[in-house]
């Protein structure tokens, strides 16, 4: 038999070469010359050139997909490398958002870096590798290149979460990290395992024919293996999707890795994790999906209750957004156990607005941190309004916005999510969320309330006020001395501004975004 | 030369997740939880071989390929984080890991 050689379209593959490049250059620079402040500015700019040439690529594919769209006779969704990268509405909006999300990680890192002086070329290699590994992933169309993919975003996720060395939490976030992603992986492999043995390919769009074809024939594999199958990829992505069972680490390596990439690893994971269930449960196994609903629905349930309550109760700043992003996961689970076009939309829709509230939300937690990225207990942010009154505010309104109140980009995504529920008629979830969004609204009104109460500036705090909010430093009255103010760097600026413009901007006129996300359904 | 049960291929290969499995969460060596990850993986490239010797496709064989890559590149990060936290405080358990909680 010859060989043949699958038809490879470069152009599909594009954004995760040009990412991949950059980071390669940054390394191959960095390892023939001094480390230089000077150079460490042009590392930044390899790096932002390198997604800006990737957000160039996707040009050409978004137009073949375009054009293919507007030709009926033709499906706007096309594969290449044998079947093995797919190009369609989904794979190329979330590639959007993974760009973003790397923009906006790379710019709140760079006042980080500086400010922590830990001004590595690794950092920004990394950033890069790990997004090329998401870009990779949301259009995956082979179980294969799904795990490798998963592993490549993860492994640089785990050496970014080490990158404060001198710091012990770092480290500790780490190894939790690392064995617990290590965990979840070698479950998500076993998942593919059995679905390749019983369907006979890890190709997604074969397993999906070959549940179809049974459906209609009679069984022609054995089910109990698919099913199983189904369960541990369904285990292993709720590791990394951090749904509650499978949340243990979220808190842990959330708190102990350095802020920015908290906020990168918060958004870009889950937009990379999410456009694999999607495209693996919504769409491939959407012909037994009366078997793994049921699953998926305690899955949801658990995470999104589990998930307010906790945050609840949490002291630290960094680990009550940790519980609130594994809420906002529990609502993109609502979209994906629908297994409907509309879910779909939602959790495209659901992702696009997290990102921008994630990123923004970490850049005022990194900027407020100050040197030594300590200072995240809910107590340093008493009086932040006095102190910094616009930080304060742009916080207010990424808080609001995660509590999904009307007029903001959260409330959008959360109606979605409850519109795609109601529409499948899963009212036990669209309740379910709604009530777990109101619990969840009290976890950041006391944020907010936190903020805006004490000036701030050499407050004796009130013993009895403490206590009530069961903070640390209850009955001790310490005069805090004014710390300077925080400054905002270029970099920052341009985060904050833009995650605050989405944030309303979509909030108020959300059509243009939601038009996109129906268009961009598989 | 007797066939032997490709059933028994994947029963061992099973057991031999679970052991993995369950040592990665009892264990408290963190030296002994990544031999764990290694036998999980390892479990799962003895499913793939034979489930592309039964099914008669060469592209399981491949995927075990792929794992091997991607076990070496985690343990080279494993092995790393180990060494920067060893080097801080002598000992590699995971009970002394507990500076963050809730």
């Amino acid at each position: 038999m010859p060989f043949v050689r699958p038809s490879v379209d470069w152009y599909a593959i594009a954004p995760e070469i040009a990412i991949f490049g950059a980071g390669l250059l940054i390394v191959a620079f960095a390892a023939v010359t001094h480390r230089a402040p000077i150079l460490a500015r042009l590392h930044l700019w390899v790096a932002l050139t390198g997604v800006a040439v990737a957000g160039a690529f996707i040009f050409p594919i978004w137009h073949r997909w375009n054009e293919g769209l507007e030709a009926v006779e033709r499906v706007p969704s096309y594969t290449t490398l044998n079947g093995a990268v797919s190009i369609d509405g989904a794979s190329i909006f979330l590639k959007v958002v993974v760009l973003v999300a790397v923009v906006l990680g790379i710019l709140v890192s760079w006042s980080y870096l500086k400010r922590e002086n830990l001004e590595k070329p690794e950092y920004l290699a990394l950033l890069l590798f790990s997004a090329s590994g998401m870009l990779m992933m949301t259009s995956a169309n082979d179980l294969v290149v799904v795990f490798v993919s998963l592993e490549i975003l993860s492994i640089s996720l785990y050496v970014l979460a080490a990158f404060q060395r001198a710091k012990a939490t770092s480290q500790e976030a780490a190894i939790k990290y690392f064995v617990l992603g290590a965990f979840s992986s070698a479950i998500f492999l076993y998942g593919v395992a059995l679905v390749y043995g019983a369907t006979g390919s890890t190709n997604l769009a074969r397993i999906s024919a070959v549940i179809n074809q049974s459906q209609l024939q009679g069984s022609t594999y054995d089910t109990k293996l698919i099913l199983v199958g189904i369960m541990l990829l369904l285990v292993g992505l709720g590791f990394k999707v951090a749904a509650v069972p499978f949340h243990m680490w979220t808190p842990d390596v959330y708190q102990g890795a350095p802020t920015p990439v908290t906020g990168f690893m918060a958004a870009g994971a889950k937009i990379a994790a999410f456009a694999a269930l999607l495209r693996a449960f919504s769409v491939s196994f959407q012909g037994n999906q009366d078997d793994w609903r049921p699953a998926l629905w305690a899955v949801t349930v658990l995470t999104l209750v589990v998930a307010s309550a906790v945050a609840l109760v949490q002291s630290n700043v960094k680990r009550m957004l940790a519980y609130s992003s594994i809420s906002h996961a529990g609502y993109m689970l609502v979209g994906v156990q629908v297994a409907t076009v509309k879910g779909t939309a939602a959790v495209l829709t659901y992702l696009f607005v997290y990102t921008f509230l994630t990123l923004g939300t970490f850049t005022v937690v990194t900027l407020m941190a100050r040197e030594g990225d300590e200072g995240h207990e809910l107590t340093d942010y008493r009086g932040l309004a006095a102190r910094e009154p616009l930080l304060a505010k742009l916080l207010t309104l990424f808080l609001l916005a995660q509590a999904g109140i009307p007029l903001t980009s959260g409330f959008i995504a959360k109606l979605k999510i409850f519109e795609a529920a109601v529409d499948r008629e899963v009212y036990s979830l669209a309740i379910i969320g709604m009530l777990a969004s109101v619990v969840a609204a009290f976890v950041y009104l006391r944020l907010i309330v936190t903020m805006f109460t004490g000036s701030g500036i050499d407050e004796h705090p009130d013993p009895a006020d403490d206590a009530a909010r069961g903070t640390h430093g209850g009955g001790t009255a310490v005069a805090i001395a004014a710390p300077p103010r925080v400054k905002v760097d270029l970099a920052s600026g341009i985060v904050l501004a833009l995650a605050a413009a989405v944030t309303i901007f979509v909030g108020i006129l959300p059509n243009e975004l939601l038009e996109f996300a129906e268009r961009a359904v598989f | 030369m007797t066939a032997i049960d490709a059933n028994l291929f994947l029963a061992v290969a099973a057991i031999v997740f679970v052991i993995g499995a369950v040592g990665l969460l009892t264990r408290r060596n963190a030296l002994v939880m990544f031999m764990c990850v290694e036998l999980m993986l390892n479990a799962v490239n003895l499913t793939f071989v034979t489930f592309s010797r039964e099914l008669d496709d060469i592209g399981g064989q491949v995927t075990v390929f792929f794992t091997m890559v991607v076990a070496a590149a985690e343990v080279c990060v494993g092995l790393a984080i180990i060494v920067a936290i060893f080097r801080r405080r002598r000992g590699a358990t995971a009970d002394d890991l507990n500076l963050m909680k809730g």
